[in-house]
């Protein structure tokens, strides 16, 4: 699964992982997650076919939301990982990466829920990504 | 009788065999003749026209994903192989295949000449491909299979 690769490769940032930790997760986080943090979920793939089979290359569309608790602050963490990602080529995980550009972003925020009084701000990037994939063998 | 898509279909160039790219699109073959008219001032009603005598066979031109690592001699995607290497295409009269999608495989074949090859715009947001684009000599022969 790209979102996996693409966070184990977020993950080996120190720069980012100074920031979030160990908390960058793949499609969701826990309820009682504390803290900044990066989820990073697979919107949508489009796989690529020539006229005799799939080829392998696959483009996946993954949103990074990076959550703070100030709008500054995930600005500055959704800056970190645009210098980790953005136009990057090569390998993440067990995958390689062949492109990878922003192809939208924007700011927003989550109003306070169960009594909480705190606001959670939140920066999300959508990314553009060109990735191996296996080619079907039809086993 | 069984309508099928144009998965499973190729195009052989003369007996080159290290040209074997992923093609997405082959150009289906076509016939084309002029339309005369034979109006004359006795002529009421309408125009009257008569078919030309003889067929415009069309040129083809193929799509495919092009492998920036397999385009040296040799390789899938070799634009050397295709275009000046090999002793096949460098031959005017190679007999170019194009094969269709049904499962017997039924195909058009005749001699031919490669006209063009060009390489699609590189850019960052789509894979790189090419196309080639070939003049078959003489009207194929079609081979129901």
């Amino acid at each position: 699964m790209i979102e996996k690769d693409i966070k184990k490769y977020l993950h080996a940032s120190t720069n980012i992982r100074g920031v979030v930790g160990n908390r960058i997760y793949a499609g969701r986080a826990g309820q009682n997650v504390v803290g900044a943090l990066l989820i990073v979920r697979n919107v949508t793939s489009q796989r690529f076919y020539s006229l005799s089979n799939e080829v392998g290359t696959k483009e996946s569309t993954l949103q990074v939301d990076c959550y703070e608790d100030s709008a500054t602050k995930a600005y500055d963490l959704s800056e970190l990982v645009r210098n980790r990602l953005s136009g990057y080529a090569g390998a993440a995980g067990d995958a390689t990466v062949y492109h990878s550009q922003i192809v939208s972003e924007r700011a927003s925020t989550e109003t306070p829920g169960n009594k909480s009084d705190r606001w959670v701000f939140l920066y999300s990037m959508d990314f553009a990504i060109y990735h191996d994939s296996t080619v079907p063998t039809f086993t | 009788m069984a309508f099928q898509t144009g998965q499973g279909a190729g195009v052989v160039f003369g007996t080159t065999t290290t040209f074997t790219p992923n093609f997405t699109q082959i150009g289906g073959p076509g016939w084309t003749r002029d339309s005369l008219d034979t109006t004359t001032l006795a002529t009421t009603g309408a125009r009257t026209m008569v078919g030309g005598d003889l067929w415009t066979i069309a040129p083809i031109s193929c799509t495919f994903l092009i492998d920036g690592s397999e385009i040296a001699t040799g390789d899938d995607n070799s634009i050397d192989d295709i275009l000046f290497d090999s002793s096949a295409m460098t031959v005017s009269e190679a007999a170019i295949t194009v094969t269709l999608g049904n499962t017997e495989a039924s195909t058009f074949a005749a001699a031919g000449h490669i006209t063009e090859f060009q390489m699609e715009d590189i850019t960052s947001d789509a894979l790189a491909a090419a196309s080639i684009t070939f003049q078959w000599e003489d009207t194929p022969t079609i081979v129901e299979n």
